[in-house]
């Protein structure tokens, strides 16, 4: 069994060369205590040179030669309220979570939340509003509320009458946030689907760089930069219908969790609906959410 | 006290919880009657949930009540007897579980060997031993897979041993295997490798090798898993992300350039990237002109990683093929890598890029560019 034993201490002869360590133990420690501060994400330590791969071109840009030099600058000047550094941070943030998104992702939940429409609209008139406000927090690129634009206007349910649909997409990501305004996706964002899909032709025009969202659907949609854990990221937004924040908790402490959810709790109307990415769960995490089970998938509704 | 026990039937978490905590402020004598008669109660389910919870609450105070219960004349409260002790996992129930793989009941034998896996106690393992031996004979395999799950959460050198001679003796083979994965340790790893060319187990023998090898932060010699390449390269189109990763994994440690579209691709998959990523930095210059062509196909996903890998491996110059690229985040790494390049090429494409249409390129090129004026 030809298994190298680094417990001997001495090499055994013929091993795999050694990895070169691109980020010491002492950086990476550093790294994953600034991003949790600010933004609640996990570091995982067994994927370091994954991270020196997202963050690298980060020092190149800088002019820096190593992570301490980059941490130092971050810590001193984002202290001080540097908004460069600030900026920084917020790129920094980007390049460590996954932006990775598509249209009809975890298309159950979309289904579900169709039939929720229903109910949102028999309460709105009831209580004489005309407006429906949705959220995609952690919105990455935009797949995510634009596939709600897309549901908003074939349910046709608030096309009629003086409704206001408020659709607002929120990221700490302020490049992904520039594609999403742009609403123009490559075959990637259609993953699910095939580029023949009847979702793609009726939705989208075909261009030569990728396909556009046609500006019915794109014309609803607000996006605003915030850190979720910022209950700034919020302003404006109180009395909202329903929050999706789908694949963005997977990254994140329980603690960061807890704190993002008492954002959305003071975001979310009474009767709203949260929706989170069906592999993950707010149960011991928050008490300020209950799960429900309804329409074959499980939402969470603000805890009496 | 009629109250209390309503309170336990509420849908509402809320209330259920305040009932059960004000149940617990009574003497054990006055609620655990109460309790016992709940948990039989079959034709309601929601106040024998109710009172299964209470029971948790209660923990070891509950104990002599589930010893009893153990022993009911009812094997569904025996069932719940046994599931309750292993939740509150007091040792002293361990004698009395032990006991219950012998119940008339497989499922109470089931419940009883999950139980004693969850408490976690050595002087189990040999009863569990004995309980895999008594399914194989009867040709029960559920009981056996609780004390082969029960086993691998005990751990330790006798279980071990107990689940290498099940697969020794092909008893439950694929089961053992499973739980000889969780169980650890470089005895496991030399038991399953025996297995690994074979059709039908391959693919859980590899699982079980590669995980154990990294919790115990082994790693292989390349020219144990290179001889196997192409069973990985077959093993790594399995739909189960589990069975390739860890032919993923095991061509990461095998240095052959056979697996290098396989780990280019696997760069697109988070959970996979850093393997992937550590299995190409190994193949070194073998795996450039592949990530070169991967780049250029525009259809490959996650191109900016592969080009920001390429700087990593100091191939700066393989990129200012790259300046004109549409993607921003390619053109930034074509501007950096050309600031490491002495060549007129170089400073060509630090030029053009120096009036690029997105400003952090642009100004990488433009840094650059002012460096190099001033030397």
């Amino acid at each position: 069994m030809e298994i190298e034993n680094r417990r001997n201490g001495k090499p055994l002869p013929g091993l795999t060369r050694n990895l070169v360590t691109f980020i010491s133990e002492e950086e990476f420690r550093r790294l994953a205590d600034l991003v949790h501060r600010e933004f609640g994400i996990v570091l995982k330590g067994d994927r370091r040179l994954t991270l020196h791969t997202k963050l690298s071109h980060r020092l190149g840009l800088l002019g820096l030669s190593s992570y301490s030099e980059y941490l130092d600058m971050l810590g001193e000047n984002s202290a001080r309220g540097d908004p460069k550094a600030r900026g920084e941070l917020n790129a920094l943030a980007a390049e460590i979570m996954n932006n990775e998104t598509f249209f009809q992702r975890e298309k159950n939940q979309f289904e579900a939340f169709f039939v929720f429409l229903n109910d949102i609209k028999r309460r709105k008139v009831a209580g004489g509003e005309s407006s429906i406000n949705i959220i995609s927090a952690g919105c990455s690129t935009g797949e995510e509320i634009y596939s709600l634009s897309i549901l908003l206007f074939e349910s046709a349910l608030f096309a009629w009458g003086n409704w206001e649909t408020g659709l607002t997409g929120i990221d700490v990501d302020k490049s992904a946030l520039r594609k999403a305004r742009k609403a123009l996706y490559s075959n990637n964002s259609f993953r699910l689907l095939n580029e023949e899909d009847a979702f793609v032709n009726k939705y989208f025009h075909r261009e030569e760089s990728g396909f556009r969202l046609k500006r019915a659907y794109k014309s609803p949609v607000k996006f605003r930069h915030g850190n979720l854990m910022d209950p700034a990221a919020f302003d404006g937004l109180e009395g909202a219908d329903a929050i999706f924040c789908r694949n963005v908790f997977i990254y994140m402490s329980d603690e960061a969790i807890s704190n993002i959810a008492r954002n959305f709790h003071s975001c979310l109307r009474d009767e709203g609906y949260l929706f989170v990415g069906s592999t993950e769960t707010l149960i011991q995490k928050t008490d300020l959410f209950v799960p429900e089970c309804r329409e074959g998938i499980v939402v969470y509704r603000k805890a009496p | 006290m009629p109250d209390l026990l309503k309170g336990l039937e509420a849908r509402d978490w809320g209330r259920r919880r305040a009932s059960i905590e004000s149940l617990l402020l009574e003497p054990e004598e006055i609620y655990l009657p109460r309790l016992e008669e709940a948990l039989a109660d079959h034709a309601n389910a929601d106040l024998r949930n109710a009172a299964m919870e209470a029971y948790r609450s209660a923990g070891r105070k509950a104990l002599p009540s589930l010893l009893k219960l153990l022993k009911s004349p009812d094997h569904e409260v025996r069932i719940f007897a046994a599931n309750l002790l292993g939740d509150i996992g007091e040792k002293e129930a361990v004698s009395h579980l032990i006991r219950a793989l012998k119940d008339p009941d497989a499922n109470v034998r089931i419940a009883g060997a999950e139980a004693l896996g969850r408490i976690g106690e050595r002087r189990a393992v040999h009863a569990l031993g004995w309980a895999i031996d008594d399914a194989w004979r009867s040709g029960r395999p559920w009981p056996a897979m609780a004390a082969m799950d029960a086993l691998a959460e005990i751990g330790g050198r006798e279980a071990l041993e107990i689940l290498i001679k099940c697969v020794k003796k092909n008893v439950y083979l694929e089961m053992a295997l499973d739980a000889l994965e969780r169980i650890g340790g470089r005895e496991a790893i030399k038991a399953v490798s025996e297995f690994i060319e074979s059709e039908e187990l391959r693919e859980l023998a590899l699982k079980a090798i590669v995980n154990i090898a990294e919790r115990l932060g082994d790693r292989f010699m390349p020219e144990y898993f290179m001889r196997l390449a192409p069973m990985l390269l077959e093993i790594y189109k399995s739909p189960k992300f589990e069975v390739k990763k860890a032919a993923l994994m095991a061509l990461s440690w095998a240095e052959d350039v056979r697996a290098v579209f396989a780990l280019i691709d696997s760069v697109a998959e988070e959970e996979l990237q850093e393997y992937a990523l550590k299995g190409l930095l190994k193949l070194g210059k073998k795996s450039v002109q592949p990530l070169i062509d991967s780049i250029k196909d525009k259809e490959t996903p996650e191109r900016a990683t592969l080009a920001r890998f390429l700087s990593i491996m100091g191939e700066y110059e393989a990129l200012l093929q790259f300046a004109g690229d549409r993607e921003p985040e390619i053109r930034l790494e074509a501007a950096l890598a050309a600031g490491k390049v002495s060549s007129k090429r170089a400073i060509k494409v630090l030029s053009a890029l120096s009036k690029d249409a997105e400003r952090e390129v642009r100004s990488a090129a433009r840094k650059t560019l002012m460096k190099i004026e001033k030397k």
